[in-house]
């Protein structure tokens, strides 16, 4: 019974250990394609071992909040890491690190021939992201610049759940990110209106120079179009 | 060795009690009423769509652990094997598996589809993620209080002349009365907790299938008051689902 | 009303059970020793045994033949087990009118419960609840009654009670009835005739006093209290153990030699005059059951002796003691084997 309960508290110790010897970077779910380039390129410039952490912008700001360890935050939009920034938990670098583009998706082949933001109207099964995740911001604010108005049959919490619902069928039409409309099953059809992200640091970060001009670089910005996303101009 | 066993026994304990306690502790009781205001329709829409739940999975659900309780053959296992799945599947792979069984181009969901019904963005198909994942619970705990029962009391029932149906009905529920509502609390609390079926195969609609769970997430994203606030309207239900399993009507 | 019954059943564990009688109106009381089969047949009787082949008919209403079977709920039946199986949520009313739609109120009030009509089975004390059990077997105005050792729930000082009111139940209903009993006394006061069961088959069936008589087997013979012995005759002289015994029988060959319990006379000396069978022997034990004493007695043959108190005291005989034991030619009685 006693070795067993050794065993059972020193596993549970080692978990909770983490080496402060790995960098971790973090990013919206936008960039899960990218993130595991990005984590080998840096791992080989860091001479370093880098983990990446993977989640709705929201998520990972809640979670940094509270205290996970992250080094390098790749947000998809702005005000969320406002609240960071305040507490000097992060320095956030002035310009965006990469550009997206927002885009109806729908189902491959556009079966229904969607060609505008006002046709989006006549969908009866069209799905947005919620307002409280980046995604259904700048949808909200793009429905707002245009006005037009949009009832969703559902408000998904993340730009992959999003594109999920009508890749399955579920759904007809959505508008997530261009980035997006490579996945399989769905078509995607550019709306001119971009969104931005940004490059937030940790201040305890090693070799800050290394990481910003990778981010900045050539390199960088190859993993970037990795997931779809368009360079820095 | 009692004493390790105490220790042991009072860690378990606080490790359970103090996530619960520092959510209280944590809630933003100045604002609270504001906070909560989005949190009632949610709960209140949970409430429904897990009695609902609940409801059918004791309808369907207590004649196969009747079956399931007297059989004799090998395939009791298979089927208690079946039974388990859901219950390990990972919420959100369930939620998979039920756009692949019952979306609108899935399985059995074109069919309904071409009659015109839809599951998927319904309140029954939250209701339906919700049964799948926890009517197992429900099916388990009776059959384990069918099988408790005396086979005398159903040959003496047979006796008596009563026809299957009154048997099971007379004498086999009342006597595993107590398992089976054990089981029905049991479903009907995973049922409330339910949340990566739900998001997955029912969508997030206010009003119709976002439950208090759903909220809670959304109330993360909306910034960590909200979803404390929210998170506790969640945990008065845990206590109210608590409080009903001591009850009178769970005792003999 | 006659039942008929002609059944064979195999279980798994290697028991075979193979049983044929009829009866009318009356109470057939089955006894055997344990593991006979007593209960088994009941069961097979009121449709519970599945592989149960053969026939059983009431009134030539068929409830068992070749190629159908009718369900147990479909059998007018009344049983009563060896458990006495009261639903633990049904209070005593609600338990007797379980199998009926009529007013139980007759049968508490015939088997003494109705004071405890609102009563749950958990208040109650075996002899009560066994009671309730009987009033709900009966409740349902059954054709034909089955009884699993309906006493044995019930302490000693009150069973004499409880038979008889489960006796005139029985006989004021005018139906057939077939009861479980280890009991020679249930056996002798309760039914009309006796099967006496062994190893799954019958071994006799007759009136108590048949049986005492002509027992059959040394089960029997124990059980109405006779001494049963096997030898070869050789005209009316037979050795039994260490002893010879003479009998007024003049019978040879293989025999059954019985001696009835209260022809075995007991003396403190050894006694003169005519026995021809006597012996010495030493009281292994005394018994005292009803107005008798029972006494087993070891010698050169075991013997059973059966007095009234005071000829037990005549005699002085407590167990250990030496006693002078004698039975006339005339009450060795040697029956044909």
């Amino acid at each position: 019974m006693s070795r067993l309960a050794a065993t059972a508290l020193a596993l549970f110790l080692l978990a909770g250990c983490a080496s402060r010897d790995v960098t971790v970077v973090a990013g919206a779910s936008s960039l899960t394609d990218a993130l595991t380039t990005i984590a080998h390129d840096l791992e080989l410039r860091l001479g370093a071992e880098v983990e990446t952490n993977i989640a709705g912008t929201q998520t990972l700001v809640a979670a940094i909040e509270a205290g996970a360890p992250v080094d390098v935050l790749i947000a998809a939009d702005r005000a969320t890491l406002r609240p960071l920034e305040l507490t000097g938990a992060f320095t956030v670098l002035p310009q965006p690190v990469a550009y997206n583009r927002l885009a109806m998706i729908v189902p491959a082949g556009n079966p229904a021939g969607l060609d505008s933001l006002a046709s989006l109207a006549s969908v009866e099964r069209l799905v947005l992201a919620a307002p409280e995740v980046p995604l259904g911001r700048y949808t909200a604010e793009l429905l707002a610049d245009r006005g037009v108005g949009l009832q969703p049959l559902s408000w998904e919490t993340s730009a992959r759940a999003v594109v999920a619902k009508v890749a399955t069928g579920e759904a007809d039409a959505a508008i997530a990110y261009e980035s997006d409309g490579r996945l399989v099953g769905v078509t995607a059809i550019p709306l001119d209106a971009d969104t931005s992200y940004w490059l937030g640091l940790s201040p305890q970060v090693p070799d800050r120079e290394i990481i910003v001009d990778y981010f900045y670089g050539p390199d960088g910005q190859r993993a970037f179009a990795l997931s779809g996303l368009q360079p820095v101009r | 060795m009692r004493h390790v066993s105490r220790l042991l026994a009072g860690t378990t304990l606080a490790f359970l009690a103090l996530p619960v306690i520092a959510l209280i502790a944590r809630a933003p009781w100045s604002s609270l009423t504001g906070q909560l205001e989005t949190g009632w329709t949610p709960l209140v829409l949970s409430l429904l769509v897990s009695t609902a739940a609940t409801l059918i999975a004791l309808l369907f659900g207590l004649p196969l652990a009747w079956m399931l309780a007297r059989a004799k053959g090998g395939w009791v296992r298979g089927v208690r094997g079946l039974l388990l799945v859901p219950i390990v599947l990972p919420p959100v792979v369930s939620g998979v598996a039920l756009t692949a069984a019952f979306g609108r181009r899935g399985l059995l969901g074109t069919w309904l589809d071409s009659l015109g019904i839809t599951l998927s963005f319904t309140t029954a198909g939250a209701i339906i993620a919700v049964l799948f994942v926890s009517s197992p619970l429900a099916v388990l705990a009776a059959e384990a209080g069918f099988r408790q029962v005396d086979p005398d009391f159903l040959d003496l029932g047979a006796t008596l002349g009563l026809s299957a149906w009154e048997r099971f009905r007379r004498i086999a529920l009342p006597l595993a009365k107590v398992p089976i509502m054990a089981g029905a609390a049991l479903t009907w609390a995973r049922a409330i907790g339910e949340f990566g079926a739900t998001i997955t195969f029912a969508g997030n609609r206010p009003g119709i299938t976002q439950t208090l769970p759903l909220a809670v997430f959304l109330g993360l994203e909306r910034g960590i008051d909200q979803a404390v606030a929210l998170s506790l309207l969640a945990v008065a239900l845990a206590a109210v689902a608590a409080a009903l399993t001591r009850l009178g009507w769970m005792s003999q | 009303m006659t039942f008929r019954a002609d059944i064979r059943l195999e279980r798994g564990d290697g028991f075979a059970l193979e049983v044929e009688f009829e009866i009318a109106d009356e109470t057939l009381v089955v006894v055997g020793p344990n593991g006979a089969g007593k209960s088994t047949l009941l069961r097979c009787l009121a449709g519970l045994e599945p592989g149960t082949v053969g026939s059983i008919s009431l009134k030539g209403e068929r409830w068992l033949a070749r190629g159908s079977v009718l369900a147990p709920d479909r059998r007018p039946i009344g049983m009563v087990f060896q458990k006495d199986l009261l639903l633990p949520h049904l209070n005593v009313a609600g338990n007797v009118e379980l199998g009926t739609d009529r007013d139980p109120g007759l049968w508490l009030e015939r088997l003494d419960v109705a004071h405890l009509w609102d009563r749950y089975p958990g208040d109650l004390s075996g002899g009560e609840r066994q009671r309730v059990a009987i009033a709900r077997a009966f409740a349902r105005l059954p054709r034909l009654m089955l009884m699993d050792e309906p006493l044995s729930a019930v302490d000693a000082e009150r069973r004499p009670h409880l038979r008889r009111l489960v006796k005139r139940a029985l006989d004021e209903s005018h139906i057939p009835a077939v009861v479980v009993s280890h009991d020679p006394t249930e056996a002798a006061t309760m039914g009309h005739s006796v099967l006496v069961m062994e190893g799954g088959k019958v071994t006799q069936r007759g009136t108590v006093d048949e049986l005492r008589s002509h027992p059959r087997s040394s089960y029997v013979a124990e059980l109405v209290g006779i001494n049963l012995y096997t030898g070869v005759a050789s005209d009316g002289s037979v050795e039994v153990a260490d002893q010879v015994l003479v009998s007024a029988d003049h019978v040879s060959g293989d025999v059954y030699v019985t001696i009835h319990p209260r022809a075995v006379s007991l003396h403190r000396t050894r006694p003169e005059g005519s026995p021809r069978n006597s012996w010495l022997g030493r009281v292994e034990s005394v018994d005292r059951s009803f107005d008798l004493v029972r006494l087993d007695i070891g010698g050169p043959v075991d013997v059973t002796a059966t007095v009234t108190p005071q000829g037990l005291s005549a005699v002085g005989a407590a167990p250990g003691a030496p006693v002078w034991v004698s039975v006339k030619a005339s009450e060795v009685r040697l029956q044909p084997r």
